[in-house]
């Protein structure tokens, strides 16, 4: 499916401030299964780009604004191809790789009652081996049933055993509860973040608002084959409607965007994005 | 001063009392080490009077020139201290130098391997010759520097390697420092020190000169410019006025004659880094940081830090500037992966190391875990990330309660415990409270790696000053020494 994406951020700021610095993760992903085909970054000011690839492959931008000033409007605009059924090949991985995905990360502790749902949601093979695949998909499911999805309960902050303690939350939540109960069972799993294409007539419960159609999913990844990508808040896997911008540990690495500034002023930001058939 | 005030110095140090330790000076009573032997001499022939004129002396131009470190206790108010600098000498004969020299050199050169490899092939665990989860599970391991490539794979340009003696007076490695190993500021001084106090002495004796680190030192950072840069400009990096080591980083900005700057004299733009000057912004290539990975740079790192300089990590990553030492240092601090240098020599080097580590037991290793936890009171527990002499149990000296908490920090996190057996450190006769004691020493020498590696010959020599006390770092009232490499 071709799909369009138009990303937007506004920062306003009450006072003007100096020494503005912006990291952006916006460019979605080009892997064997998805691909990039057009990306342009608008700054308002207009602004020099410099670029680099982070750990986990993620396309990062990077803008200073040194001089005073009390507004920074950061537009991405994409376009994209994605396939209907996913699975990224990669049967090995980098010992970084096995260990990051494997243990807790900031927003994926692994206490005591995650564990127990990772346990107890399991399935074995015929000869008392843990099936992988069949694991990860019945821990999308327990997700997906397990949480509510409800916005405003839970917020940017919210870790994985609050939201499973909640019973509540979004996207991330639901993804970070997913990735906690997996990897609290040996199976590797890292944050997806990325958009949802919704048609305007089809619009299900725990589909984002139309004006802010970002999403956060898992990958899972199976033993010398590679990368099954599930959506535990709408207990599918990936499909073409799915656009994927960057992966990590968790949330942590992969905010679209960070920033930091001098001066006192309170920030105030607005985000819209739209993603277009 | 009663006990000696009547004798001369030569029956003070005549009735020294040895103990069951490797005494740097003598190798029996009144049995003077040969490299000691000018010394004894000429230390015997002061009255215990004029000697103790002089340390007052050496002891007055260390308060006048405002030489201070500060203590951190219990409540986190430091209390700034002088440091205690004792006028005896420690002694090193150049062949046993020469050892050392060869042997840090080496230890370095792996250190330096095993850093660009853990950052970009991760070849050493891939053949698993060190866990995993010993190196991603550091807590100064860090994934920004994946793929990022420092200037002639050089990450640490000074370290600080702490030895010390055993009982048959091997130099064995306590532990590395590769993050900013303070100190070296005072082995200069000690050396000006002893230079005043006993000039003749000194200028017969033919000891190696040291008064040449901070230019070995600026030339090191130079030589790692980027872009082979002709004419770098170098600055140091410092917390603030308020860090217990400010005095050494203003001590070696002047002495380098390059400019101290803090986080907020700098600024990032288009990818490289500046210093306000009155006439404008001018381009830094070299960083010379005495602050800490986490508060470097507030985009890449801790946000809540107002220390660094926004964007940095950026400019760093672009190739525009170089930081000495490179970021993600500091998981060779951690005193679990020390353990691995001898193997990570091997691997890297294929050689045999030339110094060998303290043996070492890890709580991650189950063999090793059981030890510790059935030895306690004959072992040294050290926690894998604190320094200083923090975070440390001395089996022997620990009471039961002291014992039982560490066992139960052990049991719930082995991989953060190291245990050592209590090692009877070497001692040096030490002047205080009016006599001379054995205290036990260290050696911390430093090695600096540029283009090339280079050593100063000896380092700053730490004595325990406590009676008794084997913790001989300055944090924790400990003193120091000058430290004489002879030419021959």
């Amino acid at each position: 499916m071709r799909l369009q994406i138009e990303h937007t951020t506004q920062f306003e700021y009450d006072m003007p401030i100096t020494e503005a610095y912006t990291e952006v993760r916006m460019r979605p992903l080009n892997d064997d299964m998805q691909r990039c085909h057009t990306f342009e970054m608008v700054t308002d000011p207009d602004l020099n780009e410099s670029r680099y690839t982070d750990r986990f492959g993620n396309d990062v931008r990077f803008f200073d604004l040194i001089s005073p000033h009390q507004s920074l409007i950061l537009t991405s605009i994409s376009e994209v191809y994605t396939v209907s059924r996913y699975f990224l090949p990669q049967a090995e991985l980098s010992p970084l790789d096995l260990h990051d995905y494997r243990v807790p990360s900031p927003y994926v502790p692994l206490g005591p009652a995650v564990q127990a749902f990772g346990q107890a949601h399991t399935v074995m093979t015929a000869d008392g081996a843990l099936d992988v695949r069949a694991t990860a998909l019945s821990l999308m499911t327990a997700t997906y049933r397990a949480l509510k999805y409800q916005s405003g309960v839970t917020d940017v902050s919210t870790k994985a055993d609050q939201a499973l303690a909640l019973g509540a939350g979004v996207c991330q939540d639901f993804a970070h509860v997913m990735l906690a109960a997996c990897r609290s069972v040996g199976i590797l799993a890292r944050y997806v973040s990325g958009y949802l294409y919704v048609a305007v007539n089809n619009r299900q419960p725990n589909d984002p608002d139309p004006d802010l159609a970002t999403h956060a999913w898992v990958d899972v990844h199976l033993p010398g084959q590679g990368w099954i990508s599930l959506d535990p808040t709408h207990n599918c896997e990936q499909s073409e409607r799915h656009v994927r911008l960057a992966i990590g540990r968790d949330y942590t690495d992969v905010p679209p965007t960070r920033g930091v500034y001098k001066g006192s002023a309170k920030e105030k930001m607005k985000v819209r994005v739209r993603v277009f058939n | 001063m009663s006990d000696v005030a009547n004798q001369s110095l030569k029956s003070v140090l005549d009735q020294y009392d040895l103990g069951r330790f490797f005494d740097e000076m003598f190798s029996a009573s009144s049995q003077p080490r040969p490299h000691y032997q000018t010394l004894y001499g000429q230390l015997g022939d002061l009255t215990p009077q004029s000697f103790d004129e002089r340390r007052r002396a050496a002891d007055a131009s260390f308060l006048y020139q405002g030489i201070t470190f500060t203590v951190y206790g219990d409540n986190d108010d430091g209390i700034e201290r002088i440091f205690p600098f004792d006028l005896i000498p420690r002694i090193i004969p150049q062949r046993e130098w020469a050892t050392i020299e060869k042997g840090l050199t080496q230890r370095v050169n792996a250190l330096n391997q095993f850093l660009w490899d853990i950052y970009h092939e991760q070849r050493i665990i891939r053949e698993k010759r060190i866990p995993a989860e010993l190196v991603f599970g550091a807590k100064h391991y860090r994934r920004e520097m994946i793929g990022l490539d420092v200037p002639q794979r050089v990450y640490a340009h000074i370290v600080g390697t702490d030895l010390i003696r055993d009982d048959a007076g091997n130099y064995l490695v306590l532990e590395d420092n590769l993050r900013s190993p303070s100190g070296v500021s005072y082995m200069l001084e000690n050396r000006q020190a002893m230079k005043r106090t006993f000039a003749r002495m000194f200028a017969r004796y033919g000891v190696r000169a040291i008064d040449h680190y901070p230019q070995e030192l600026l030339n090191t950072l130079r030589s790692v410019a980027p872009h082979h840069e002709a004419d770098p400009t170098v600055v140091l990096l410092t917390p603030g006025i308020y860090n217990s080591a400010y005095f050494e980083h203003s001590f070696l900005a002047r002495q380098m004659g390059i400019e101290i700057v803090e986080g907020r004299d700098l600024v990032v733009h288009d990818n490289k880094v500046f210093t306000r000057t009155v006439r404008g912004l001018k381009q830094v290539d070299v960083i010379y940081r005495r602050i800490d990975d986490e508060f470097i740079d507030p985009l890449g790192f801790r946000p809540d830090s107002a220390l660094g300089v926004a964007g940095l990590l950026n400019a760093y990553r672009a190739g525009n500037v170089t930081l000495a030492n490179a970021i993600g240092t500091g998981v060779s601090d951690d005193k679990a992966v020390y353990a691995y240098v001898p193997d990570m020599i091997r691997f890297y080097l294929n050689e045999e190391p030339i110094l060998s580590n303290v043996q070492t037991y890890l709580g991650l290793r189950d063999d090793d875990r059981t030890y510790m936890l059935e030895h306690l009171d004959q072992l040294v527990v050290k926690s894998v990330n604190e320094s200083g002499g923090y975070g440390m149990l001395i089996g022997p000296h620990a009471t039961r309660a002291e014992r039982d908490s560490f066992r139960e920090m052990i049991i719930a996190n082995p991989r953060n415990f190291i245990a050592q057996p209590v090692i009877s450190l070497s001692r040096h006769p030490t002047y205080f409270d009016g006599e001379i004691h054995g205290c036990h020493v260290d050696l911390r020498p430093y090695i600096l790696c540029g283009e090339k590696i280079t050593l100063v010959p000896g380092g700053l020599t730490r004595v325990a000053l406590k009676r008794g006390s084997l913790v001989v770092n300055s944090s924790q009232g400990g003193g120091s020494k000058d430290t004489w490499v002879l030419q021959e």
